[in-house]
Protein backbone atom coordinates (compact mmCIF):
# COMPACT_ATOMS: atom_id res chain seq x y z
CA UNK A 1 0.00 0.00 0.00
CA UNK A 2 1.30 3.47 -0.90
CA UNK A 3 2.18 5.82 1.94
CA UNK A 4 -0.44 8.31 0.77
CA UNK A 5 -3.11 5.63 1.08
CA UNK A 6 -1.89 4.87 4.58
CA UNK A 7 -2.02 8.54 5.41
CA UNK A 8 -5.55 9.03 4.13
CA UNK A 9 -6.78 5.85 5.82
CA UNK A 10 -5.22 6.98 9.06
CA UNK A 11 -6.90 10.35 8.78
CA UNK A 12 -10.18 8.64 8.09
CA UNK A 13 -9.80 6.36 11.08
CA UNK A 14 -8.88 9.14 13.45
CA UNK A 15 -11.89 11.13 12.31
CA UNK A 16 -14.02 8.30 13.72
CA UNK A 17 -13.00 9.68 17.13
CA UNK A 18 -14.64 13.05 16.43
CA UNK A 19 -17.81 13.84 18.30
CA UNK A 20 -20.02 16.91 18.22
CA UNK A 21 -18.54 19.56 20.46
CA UNK A 22 -19.50 23.01 21.59
CA UNK A 23 -17.00 25.28 19.88
CA UNK A 24 -14.99 27.48 22.19
CA UNK A 25 -15.64 31.19 21.70
CA UNK A 26 -13.09 33.98 21.91
CA UNK A 27 -15.30 35.99 24.27
CA UNK A 28 -15.12 33.14 26.79
CA UNK A 29 -11.33 33.28 26.73
CA UNK A 30 -11.28 37.05 27.23
CA UNK A 31 -13.89 36.92 30.00
CA UNK A 32 -11.96 34.24 31.90
CA UNK A 33 -8.64 36.04 31.38
CA UNK A 34 -10.06 39.32 32.72
CA UNK A 35 -11.75 37.57 35.65
CA UNK A 36 -8.40 36.08 36.67
CA UNK A 37 -6.66 39.40 36.23
CA UNK A 38 -9.12 41.00 38.66
CA UNK A 39 -8.80 38.03 41.04
CA UNK A 40 -5.02 38.35 40.85
CA UNK A 41 -5.21 41.94 42.13
CA UNK A 42 -7.40 40.99 45.08
CA UNK A 43 -4.63 39.65 47.38
CA UNK A 44 -2.44 42.66 46.56
CA UNK A 45 -5.30 45.01 47.36
CA UNK A 46 -5.95 43.20 50.64
CA UNK A 47 -2.30 43.46 51.70
CA UNK A 48 -2.28 47.16 50.80
CA UNK A 49 -5.48 47.73 52.79
CA UNK A 50 -4.01 45.87 55.77
CA UNK A 51 -0.86 48.01 55.64
CA UNK A 52 -2.96 51.18 55.55
CA UNK A 53 -4.97 49.97 58.57
CA UNK A 54 -1.82 49.15 60.52
CA UNK A 55 -0.37 52.56 59.67
CA UNK A 56 -3.54 54.36 60.73
CA UNK A 57 -3.74 52.39 63.99
CA UNK A 58 -0.07 52.97 64.63
CA UNK A 59 -0.49 56.67 64.01
CA UNK A 60 -3.47 56.80 66.36
CA UNK A 61 -1.58 54.84 69.01
CA UNK A 62 1.32 57.24 68.69
CA UNK A 63 -0.98 60.11 69.60
CA UNK A 64 0.20 62.08 66.59
CA UNK A 65 3.75 62.23 67.85
CA UNK A 66 6.63 62.93 65.53
CA UNK A 67 7.38 60.62 62.63
CA UNK A 68 10.34 58.88 64.30
CA UNK A 69 8.16 57.87 67.22
CA UNK A 70 5.38 56.91 64.83
CA UNK A 71 7.72 54.44 63.14
CA UNK A 72 8.50 52.88 66.50
CA UNK A 73 4.81 52.63 67.36
CA UNK A 74 4.04 50.84 64.10
CA UNK A 75 6.91 48.45 64.63
CA UNK A 76 5.70 47.77 68.15
CA UNK A 77 2.10 47.25 67.00
CA UNK A 78 3.32 44.69 64.49
CA UNK A 79 5.10 42.93 67.33
CA UNK A 80 8.32 42.94 65.43
CA UNK A 81 11.54 44.65 66.19
CA UNK A 82 12.58 47.27 63.71
CA UNK A 83 15.51 46.18 61.59
CA UNK A 84 17.37 49.33 62.56
CA UNK A 85 16.82 51.94 65.19
CA UNK A 86 15.32 55.19 64.00
CA UNK A 87 17.99 57.07 65.92
CA UNK A 88 21.33 57.49 64.18
CA UNK A 89 23.03 56.68 67.48
CA UNK A 90 21.91 53.18 68.32
CA UNK A 91 22.36 51.66 71.79
CA UNK A 92 25.27 49.22 71.70
CA UNK A 93 24.58 47.28 74.89
CA UNK A 94 21.73 45.38 76.53
CA UNK A 95 19.52 46.92 79.25
CA UNK A 96 21.66 45.75 82.20
CA UNK A 97 24.56 47.76 80.85
CA UNK A 98 24.97 50.95 78.87
CA UNK A 99 26.54 51.86 75.59
CA UNK A 100 26.35 53.83 72.41
CA UNK A 101 27.43 53.54 68.81
CA UNK A 102 28.08 56.66 66.75
CA UNK A 103 29.43 57.26 63.26
CA UNK A 104 32.78 59.03 63.13
CA UNK A 105 33.91 60.91 60.06
CA UNK A 106 36.09 63.81 61.14
CA UNK A 107 37.72 65.09 64.33
CA UNK A 108 35.93 63.60 67.29
CA UNK A 109 36.24 64.02 71.05
CA UNK A 110 35.10 61.61 73.72
CA UNK A 111 34.73 63.62 76.90
CA UNK A 112 34.30 61.93 80.32
CA UNK A 113 32.79 64.03 83.05
CA UNK A 114 32.66 63.22 86.76
CA UNK A 115 34.37 59.81 86.71
CA UNK A 116 35.22 58.10 90.01
CA UNK A 117 38.87 57.61 90.97
CA UNK A 118 38.88 53.93 89.95
CA UNK A 119 37.32 54.42 86.51
CA UNK A 120 39.24 53.17 83.50
CA UNK A 121 38.80 52.38 79.84
CA UNK A 122 40.28 49.93 77.39
CA UNK A 123 40.55 51.29 73.85
CA UNK A 124 40.68 48.99 70.84
CA UNK A 125 41.19 49.95 67.21
CA UNK A 126 38.72 48.02 65.12
CA UNK A 127 37.57 47.73 61.56
CA UNK A 128 34.35 49.55 60.74
CA UNK A 129 33.00 53.06 60.60
CA UNK A 130 31.38 53.50 64.00
CA UNK A 131 32.72 54.33 67.39
CA UNK A 132 31.37 52.09 70.16
CA UNK A 133 31.47 52.78 73.88
CA UNK A 134 30.05 50.28 76.35
CA UNK A 135 30.10 49.77 80.08
CA UNK A 136 28.54 47.26 82.43
CA UNK A 137 27.31 50.12 84.63
CA UNK A 138 23.76 51.08 83.59
CA UNK A 139 23.96 54.42 85.46
CA UNK A 140 26.31 55.89 82.87
CA UNK A 141 24.67 58.34 80.45
CA UNK A 142 25.73 59.39 76.97
CA UNK A 143 25.17 62.63 75.14
CA UNK A 144 26.19 62.56 71.51
CA UNK A 145 26.86 65.70 69.49
CA UNK A 146 28.06 66.17 65.92
CA UNK A 147 31.79 65.95 66.77
CA UNK A 148 31.76 64.89 70.37
CA UNK A 149 30.42 62.34 72.80
CA UNK A 150 29.96 63.35 76.43
CA UNK A 151 29.90 60.52 78.93
CA UNK A 152 28.80 61.05 82.49
CA UNK A 153 29.61 58.20 84.88
CA UNK A 154 27.86 60.00 87.74
CA UNK A 155 30.79 59.33 90.03
CA UNK A 156 30.73 55.58 89.46
CA UNK A 157 34.06 53.72 89.13
CA UNK A 158 32.90 52.30 85.83
CA UNK A 159 35.02 50.38 83.37
CA UNK A 160 34.59 51.24 79.68
CA UNK A 161 35.26 49.39 76.50
CA UNK A 162 35.89 51.83 73.66
CA UNK A 163 36.11 50.55 70.11
CA UNK A 164 37.60 53.13 67.80
CA UNK A 165 37.22 52.63 64.04
CA UNK A 166 40.59 52.43 62.30
CA UNK A 167 39.21 54.69 59.56
CA UNK A 168 38.62 57.57 62.02
CA UNK A 169 41.15 60.30 61.15
CA UNK A 170 41.36 61.98 64.57
CA UNK A 171 39.88 60.86 67.87
CA UNK A 172 40.69 62.20 71.32
CA UNK A 173 39.62 61.00 74.76
CA UNK A 174 39.46 63.65 77.45
CA UNK A 175 38.84 63.35 81.18
CA UNK A 176 37.64 66.55 82.80
CA UNK A 177 39.25 68.55 79.99
CA UNK A 178 42.58 66.67 80.02
CA UNK A 179 43.55 64.59 76.99
CA UNK A 180 44.45 61.00 77.91
CA UNK A 181 44.35 59.35 74.47
CA UNK A 182 44.64 60.53 70.92
CA UNK A 183 44.55 58.66 67.64
CA UNK A 184 45.66 60.61 64.60
CA UNK A 185 45.57 58.61 61.39
CA UNK A 186 47.00 55.23 62.30
CA UNK A 187 49.12 56.53 65.18
CA UNK A 188 48.20 56.60 68.87
CA UNK A 189 49.76 58.94 71.42
CA UNK A 190 49.52 59.47 75.17
CA UNK A 191 48.77 55.80 75.83
CA UNK A 192 50.79 52.61 76.01
CA UNK A 193 49.73 49.55 74.14
CA UNK A 194 49.02 46.42 76.20
CA UNK A 195 50.11 42.91 75.11
CA UNK A 196 46.55 42.11 74.00
CA UNK A 197 46.70 44.99 71.49
CA UNK A 198 44.44 47.36 73.43
CA UNK A 199 45.28 50.73 74.98
CA UNK A 200 44.38 50.96 78.69
CA UNK A 201 43.46 54.47 79.76
CA UNK A 202 42.92 55.76 83.27
CA UNK A 203 39.82 57.90 83.62
CA UNK A 204 40.65 59.18 87.08
CA UNK A 205 40.11 62.91 87.31
CA UNK A 206 43.33 64.91 87.74
CA UNK B 1 -0.98 44.55 16.77
CA UNK B 2 -1.85 44.45 20.48
CA UNK B 3 -1.22 41.31 22.51
CA UNK B 4 -4.95 40.61 22.75
CA UNK B 5 -5.25 41.07 18.99
CA UNK B 6 -2.38 38.67 18.34
CA UNK B 7 -3.87 36.05 20.67
CA UNK B 8 -7.23 36.50 19.00
CA UNK B 9 -5.66 35.84 15.59
CA UNK B 10 -4.03 32.68 16.95
CA UNK B 11 -7.33 31.66 18.46
CA UNK B 12 -9.11 32.00 15.14
CA UNK B 13 -6.46 29.94 13.41
CA UNK B 14 -5.83 27.19 15.96
CA UNK B 15 -8.58 26.88 18.55
CA UNK B 16 -10.82 24.61 16.55
CA UNK B 17 -8.16 22.17 15.41
CA UNK B 18 -6.50 22.11 18.82
CA UNK B 19 -9.87 21.34 20.34
CA UNK B 20 -10.23 18.47 17.87
CA UNK B 21 -6.72 17.21 18.72
CA UNK B 22 -7.47 17.19 22.43
CA UNK B 23 -10.85 15.60 21.90
CA UNK B 24 -9.29 12.78 19.86
CA UNK B 25 -6.63 12.24 22.50
CA UNK B 26 -8.95 12.41 25.50
CA UNK B 27 -12.18 11.10 24.01
CA UNK B 28 -14.03 13.78 26.00
CA UNK B 29 -15.37 16.79 24.11
CA UNK B 30 -15.99 18.90 27.20
CA UNK B 31 -12.59 18.18 28.67
CA UNK B 32 -10.97 19.08 25.33
CA UNK B 33 -12.87 22.36 25.33
CA UNK B 34 -11.75 23.17 28.88
CA UNK B 35 -8.11 22.36 28.11
CA UNK B 36 -8.03 24.59 25.06
CA UNK B 37 -9.77 27.41 26.87
CA UNK B 38 -7.20 27.15 29.66
CA UNK B 39 -4.30 27.18 27.18
CA UNK B 40 -5.62 30.31 25.46
CA UNK B 41 -6.42 32.04 28.76
CA UNK B 42 -2.82 31.47 29.84
CA UNK B 43 -1.56 32.85 26.55
CA UNK B 44 -3.89 35.85 26.90
CA UNK B 45 -2.67 36.57 30.43
CA UNK B 46 0.97 36.01 29.53
CA UNK B 47 1.26 39.53 28.18
CA UNK B 48 3.54 38.61 25.28
CA UNK B 49 3.71 35.87 22.70
CA UNK B 50 6.25 33.04 23.06
CA UNK B 51 8.74 32.41 20.26
CA UNK B 52 6.61 29.70 18.70
CA UNK B 53 3.04 30.34 19.80
CA UNK B 54 1.55 27.32 18.01
CA UNK B 55 4.01 24.90 19.60
CA UNK B 56 3.55 26.68 22.95
CA UNK B 57 -0.22 26.19 22.81
CA UNK B 58 0.14 22.52 21.90
CA UNK B 59 2.66 21.96 24.67
CA UNK B 60 0.51 23.71 27.31
CA UNK B 61 -2.63 21.82 26.26
CA UNK B 62 -0.81 18.48 26.37
CA UNK B 63 0.65 19.25 29.79
CA UNK B 64 -2.77 20.22 31.11
CA UNK B 65 -4.18 16.98 29.76
CA UNK B 66 -1.37 15.00 31.40
CA UNK B 67 -2.05 16.71 34.72
CA UNK B 68 -5.74 16.02 34.40
CA UNK B 69 -5.10 12.35 33.76
CA UNK B 70 -2.68 12.12 36.69
CA UNK B 71 -5.28 13.76 38.94
CA UNK B 72 -7.89 11.27 37.80
CA UNK B 73 -5.58 8.35 38.50
CA UNK B 74 -5.05 9.65 42.02
CA UNK B 75 -8.78 10.08 42.55
CA UNK B 76 -9.41 6.60 41.16
CA UNK B 77 -6.93 5.12 43.64
CA UNK B 78 -8.64 6.95 46.49
CA UNK B 79 -12.10 5.85 45.34
CA UNK B 80 -10.87 2.25 44.98
CA UNK B 81 -10.18 2.25 48.70
CA UNK B 82 -13.82 3.10 49.48
CA UNK B 83 -16.36 0.22 49.64
CA UNK B 84 -18.01 -0.27 46.26
CA UNK B 85 -21.63 -0.19 47.47
CA UNK B 86 -21.36 3.52 48.15
CA UNK B 87 -21.40 4.27 44.42
CA UNK B 88 -24.20 3.98 41.97
CA UNK B 89 -22.88 3.02 38.56
CA UNK B 90 -24.18 4.65 35.37
CA UNK B 91 -26.62 2.55 33.37
CA UNK B 92 -24.92 0.54 30.59
CA UNK B 93 -25.47 1.80 27.03
CA UNK B 94 -28.34 0.19 25.17
CA UNK B 95 -27.07 -2.59 22.90
CA UNK B 96 -26.58 -1.41 19.35
CA UNK B 97 -27.59 2.12 20.24
CA UNK B 98 -24.72 3.75 18.40
CA UNK B 99 -24.31 1.00 15.86
CA UNK B 100 -21.33 0.71 13.60
CA UNK B 101 -20.12 4.21 14.26
CA UNK B 102 -19.72 3.35 17.90
CA UNK B 103 -17.85 0.13 17.09
CA UNK B 104 -15.43 1.89 14.76
CA UNK B 105 -14.79 4.64 17.27
CA UNK B 106 -14.14 2.07 19.98
CA UNK B 107 -11.71 0.19 17.76
CA UNK B 108 -9.77 3.32 16.83
CA UNK B 109 -9.74 4.42 20.46
CA UNK B 110 -8.44 1.03 21.60
CA UNK B 111 -5.71 1.03 18.97
CA UNK B 112 -4.67 4.58 19.77
CA UNK B 113 -4.57 4.02 23.50
CA UNK B 114 -2.26 1.05 23.11
CA UNK B 115 0.41 3.32 21.67
CA UNK B 116 2.91 5.22 23.80
CA UNK B 117 1.79 8.74 24.70
CA UNK B 118 4.26 10.41 22.34
CA UNK B 119 3.09 8.29 19.37
CA UNK B 120 -0.54 9.13 20.10
CA UNK B 121 0.29 12.81 20.16
CA UNK B 122 2.35 12.64 16.96
CA UNK B 123 -0.38 10.85 15.07
CA UNK B 124 -3.19 13.12 16.13
CA UNK B 125 -1.24 16.33 15.69
CA UNK B 126 0.11 15.40 12.27
CA UNK B 127 -3.41 14.43 11.19
CA UNK B 128 -4.37 18.04 11.92
CA UNK B 129 -1.65 19.30 9.61
CA UNK B 130 0.91 20.52 12.14
CA UNK B 131 4.38 20.73 10.62
CA UNK B 132 7.41 18.78 11.79
CA UNK B 133 8.93 21.93 13.21
CA UNK B 134 5.95 22.61 15.46
CA UNK B 135 5.71 18.95 16.47
CA UNK B 136 9.42 18.91 17.34
CA UNK B 137 9.15 22.02 19.51
CA UNK B 138 5.93 21.02 21.22
CA UNK B 139 7.01 17.44 21.94
CA UNK B 140 10.67 18.28 22.56
CA UNK B 141 12.04 16.16 19.74
CA UNK B 142 14.73 16.80 17.16
CA UNK B 143 13.07 18.03 14.03
CA UNK B 144 15.05 15.50 11.99
CA UNK B 145 13.66 12.64 14.09
CA UNK B 146 10.01 13.57 13.79
CA UNK B 147 9.56 11.80 10.44
CA UNK B 148 11.03 8.56 11.76
CA UNK B 149 8.96 8.63 14.94
CA UNK B 150 5.85 9.44 12.97
CA UNK B 151 6.39 6.55 10.53
CA UNK B 152 6.81 4.17 13.45
CA UNK B 153 3.73 5.53 15.16
CA UNK B 154 1.66 5.05 12.00
CA UNK B 155 2.90 1.48 11.59
CA UNK B 156 2.17 0.69 15.22
CA UNK B 157 -1.28 2.20 14.99
CA UNK B 158 -2.02 0.21 11.85
CA UNK B 159 -0.88 -3.01 13.50
CA UNK B 160 -2.93 -2.31 16.61
CA UNK B 161 -5.99 -1.35 14.62
CA UNK B 162 -5.83 -4.36 12.34
CA UNK B 163 -5.10 -6.67 15.24
CA UNK B 164 -8.07 -5.22 17.04
CA UNK B 165 -10.27 -5.65 13.97
CA UNK B 166 -9.15 -9.25 13.46
CA UNK B 167 -9.76 -10.01 17.09
CA UNK B 168 -13.17 -8.44 17.24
Amino acid sequence: MAPDDDESRLLGRLSALDRPTRPLRWTEVVAEGERRRRAGWRPVAMVAAALVCVSVLGYAAAGFRPVRQLARSIAASLGAASSHDASPHAPAAPADSAGIRVPVEDRFVIAFTAPAPGASARVRITAGEQLEVSTPDPRVTFNSQPHALRIDAHGAPAGFEIRVPDQAPWIEIQVAGRTVFRKRGSGVVLATRAPDGSWPVSLAAP
Amino acid sequence: MSHAGAVHALFEEHAQRLQRVMQRLSGEPELARDLIQEAFVRLYRRGSLPDRPEAWLISVALNLFRNERAGRSRRKRILAAVPEERFVSAPPPAPGAEGLEHDERARVRRALEQLPERDQQLLVLSAEGYRYRELATALRLHEASVGVFLARARASFKAMYEGSTDGS
